[in-house]
């Protein structure tokens, strides 16, 4: 079973065994060649990939209607919202959504209220697609 | 008429008590018989003799036995005995005459008188079957062999004192004449043996006088203080053995001993002032001084002199006692001193200070104490060290006090835990304290040491935030240039190997940050980088064993093994112990001694692929041997055997193992 999320708190819609390949990623990353290298190495792996350069960007994004199934964001970013505020929000309005997030921060044990899982930057890609896969999974 | 005729004329007067005693008075009668008259000049005689015995005698015994003999001289009686009251009052025999031993032990304390009567008479008994006596009394005399007896009291100062009794084998009638006789002797007796007795008192008091004197002089001589006599003029009579050897003076010359030159010049006119006045006024005085003894050492003497006096009051000079106070007075100013000292350095110590006795009450505390918790000066003291405590451990403090004194050692409190202490005003300060275990007289005392680590604790959390934020930088970086190289890759022919090569080296570095960020960028520990290399690589951990003491790497030296410990599980990953399902990987590390010592690696495979020496060296090879020996000017050696690579890292470490 898989969900995919297209509106605010509780909107959501069931699809059927969508393939991990097939969900759609949001990567919230201020650093533009880090936020390349990431979304490339996870549409490699086959996901549906949307980039924000920042928070309210990403949450823009979010509200949307865009069906996403995680959100990948980084901790520091400019603007009036840095990564953790923007997971905090994300989590409220999207419960369901699996957050990770990615950051050059010493890695801290995940809230697990608000985040689903920490990656360390730099990241092993191999490991960091793992990672993902098996968070999806759940 | 002589008082003897008087007695010789006394006529028989009798009469008979209830007890069916007589008594008899005196009456007079005339002697007209010659050979009556001869009798009474042998009485007279006998008489005379027990006088004059009586004068001359020097005991209670010669007493006794001179009256013996009058009474058996002059009443014709064969037998006789003297009792005495003694101090409890009962009436004892103390000489006798022809009285066996029963008969003495049976009767003894029967006496007609009590001690001490006024009007006692002399008591005639005739015959003793005809008394109203309890039969044992009568049967014991009759035993004795005794029919007829009397009681004459001994009297002194007006009181009966004894008696003595003459005894008849048979019955008799008693005339005036014999109880004249009897009452003389016993008249004469008594004074004798109240004389005898002021005399063996007086003998007594003088020997308990003798033998006390004796006593005190013994005592004097052999005190183990300093003992003086003066005259009254304070010229010198006698010294004892201790104040003798002090001024090494013989028995011989003290009387021409002057004690006054051995006083210290500058003691000289108050030691004389004082002594001069004690002298004339007759009081008491002590006085302390200086004073040379034998050696010439000056010695510090306390003398507490007392007047004497005669019975009569008249003055005969002081006696004193000289204490040498000179190494006690040093002990207490030492003493003094080092108080003065510690209070000096507890008072110039850069930390709070604080002193308390068994009780936990605050003795001391300085200024900087005073100032770190709040308090004026002085006013700490007195107080309960727990009044420092913060309220949450105030109940729970005096068992740790207890505690500590069961092993008093000098050591920090509370290690491991943040410690707080509480101002006046109730708020708290992180603080490090240490505590010192002071024996003192007064018992087992506590210094503990208060540092305030507010400061230390910002300054703590500045570097912490700062060391974050480089990290983050770093990683960022490193993050960035992953970035870069991908774009980089990406446009070129370089394989997927490549960039995952480039990626792991970065990862690699980058996790050996955090290990480093773990500890404020002080060490590392080799442990926790070689885990790193291996096991978060999501290897089977079953397959790789770690071995080895805990070593804390400086930051250089576990960056460079990070990296060499990458490149080699890398290298197990792709082609060797790792690469298969079977192989496993073994890191054994140890310190050998020596300055500085050196930390050897020994990486070990087995059970891998058949592993065959490279043709060439890669840049794993190279970067192994970049980090080791020219970052760490260690040694690396590779040997690859067929069964499994071995390699051997060699590196000296500044560090250390920890125990």
């Amino acid at each position: 079973m898989h969900l995919k999320y297209g509106g605010p708190k509780g909107d959501f819609v069931q699809t059927a065994s969508a393939s991990i390949g097939t969900a759609t990623i949001l990567v919230a990353e201020d650093e533009v060649l880090i936020r390349f290298m990431t979304a490339e190495d996870l549409r490699r792996a086959g996901y549906t990939v949307l980039e924000a350069g920042n928070a309210a960007d990403a949450l823009t994004l979010l509200r949307s209607n865009t069906p996403v199934d995680l959100l990948l964001t980084d901790i520091r970013m400019p603007g009036s919202m840095d990564g953790a505020e923007l997971a905090s929000v994300a989590r409220e309005l999207w419960p369901a959504m699996k957050i990770i997030v990615l950051s050059a921060y010493p890695p801290q044990p995940p809230t697990p209220e608000i985040v689903d899982g920490f990656i360390a930057k730099p990241y092993d890609p191999r490991l960091f697609l793992t990672r993902i896969k098996e968070l999806l999974k759940r | 008429m002589t008082p003897s005729s008087s007695l010789l004329s006394q006529a028989p007067k009798t009469m008979r008590d209830s007890a069916g005693f007589i008594s008899r008075q005196e009456s007079t009668r005339e002697l007209s018989n010659p050979q009556a008259l001869l009798s009474r000049v042998d009485e007279l005689s006998i008489l005379f003799r027990l006088t004059d015995r009586l004068y001359r005698a020097q005991s209670l015994d010669e007493v006794y036995e001179a009256a013996l003999d009058a009474i058996l001289g002059t009443l014709d009686c064969g037998r006789a005995s003297v009792l005495l009251f003694d101090r409890s009052g009962t009436m004892r025999f103390v000489a006798w005459r022809g009285l066996s031993d029963i008969y003495r032990t049976t009767l003894e304390g029967h006496s007609p008188w009590k001690a001490g009567d006024e009007r006692a008479a002399p008591i005639f008994v005739e015959d003793i079957r005809d008394t109203q006596e309890s039969e044992l009394v009568k049967t014991t005399i009759e035993s004795e062999g005794i029919r007829a007896l009397a009681f004459i009291p001994l009297v002194s100062k007006g009181g009966v004192i004894g008696k003595f009794m003459v005894y008849y084998s048979r019955p008799k009638q008693f005339i005036d004449h014999e109880a004249d006789l009897a009452i003389t002797i016993a008249r004469q007796v008594g004074f004798a043996i109240e004389r005898a007795r002021a005399e063996e008192a007086r003998q007594l008091a003088e020997e308990n006088l003798r033998e006390s004197q004796e006593r005190f002089r013994t005592m004097l001589e052999h005190a183990p203080v300093m003992i003086w006599i003066s005259g009254p003029q304070g010229e010198c009579i006698h010294l004892n053995k201790a104040l003798r050897s002090f001024w090494a003076v013989e028995e011989a010359a003290v009387a021409a001993f002057d004690w006054r030159c051995t006083m210290h010049p500058d003691d000289a006119p108050q030691i004389g002032k004082l002594m001069m006045n004690a002298l004339a006024t007759q009081t008491q005085v002590t006085i302390r001084g200086r004073y040379a003894n034998a050696s010439g050492e000056y010695r510090v003497l306390v003398t507490e002199a007392t007047p004497r006096f005669t019975m009569s009051g008249e003055f005969q000079g002081m006696i004193g006692v000289n204490v040498d106070v000179t190494d006690r007075e040093r002990a207490d100013k030492a003493l003094r001193d080092s108080e003065a000292r510690f209070r000096l350095a507890v008072e110039a110590a850069p930390s709070g200070m604080v002193l308390s006795d068994q009780s936990g009450r605050i003795v001391l505390a300085n200024a900087h104490a005073e100032h770190l918790f709040g308090y004026d000066h002085g006013e700490l003291v007195g107080k309960p060290v727990e009044a420092l405590v913060p309220k949450q451990f105030q109940i729970a403090h005096p068992a740790f006090r207890r505690d500590y004194k069961t092993q008093p050692t000098a050591r920090p409190m509370g290690v491991g835990r943040d410690l707080t202490a509480q101002r006046k005003d109730g708020s708290e300060i992180p603080v490090e304290i240490g505590l010192s275990p002071i024996e003192a007289a007064e018992g087992l005392m506590v210094l503990t040491a208060v540092v305030d680590i507010s400061e230390r604790k910002r300054a703590d959390l500045q570097r912490n935030l700062l060391l974050a934020e480089l990290d983050h930088r770093v990683k960022n970086t490193l993050a960035v240039v992953q970035g870069i190289a991908h774009q980089t890759f990406k446009g070129t022919n370089a394989s997927a190997g490549a960039r995952s090569a480039f990626e792991g080296r970065l990862v690699a570095l980058a996790n050996a940050h955090n290990l480093l960020t773990n500890s404020s960028w002080s060490s590392a520990l080799l442990s926790e980088i070689a885990a790193d290399a291996l096991q978060a690589k999501a290897m089977n951990r079953l397959r790789v064993t770690l071995d080895g003491p805990q070593i804390l790497l400086k930051p250089k030296e576990a960056l460079s093994l990070a990296m060499a410990l990458h490149e080699l599980s890398t290298n197990a990953l792709k082609y060797g112990a790792l690469s298969n399902d079977m192989g496993r990987v073994t890191v054994t590390w140890e310190t050998t001694s020596g300055s500085p010592s050196r930390l050897r690696i020994k990486w070990q495979e087995q059970d891998g692929p058949a592993v065959r020496p490279p043709k060439s060296r890669g840049f794993g090879s190279n970067l192994i041997e970049m980090t080791i020996v020219q970052d760490l000017d260690g040694t690396v050696e590779l040997d690859f055997q067929r069964e499994g690579l071995i390699c051997t890292v060699e590196v000296p470490i500044t560090t250390g193992q920890l125990r």
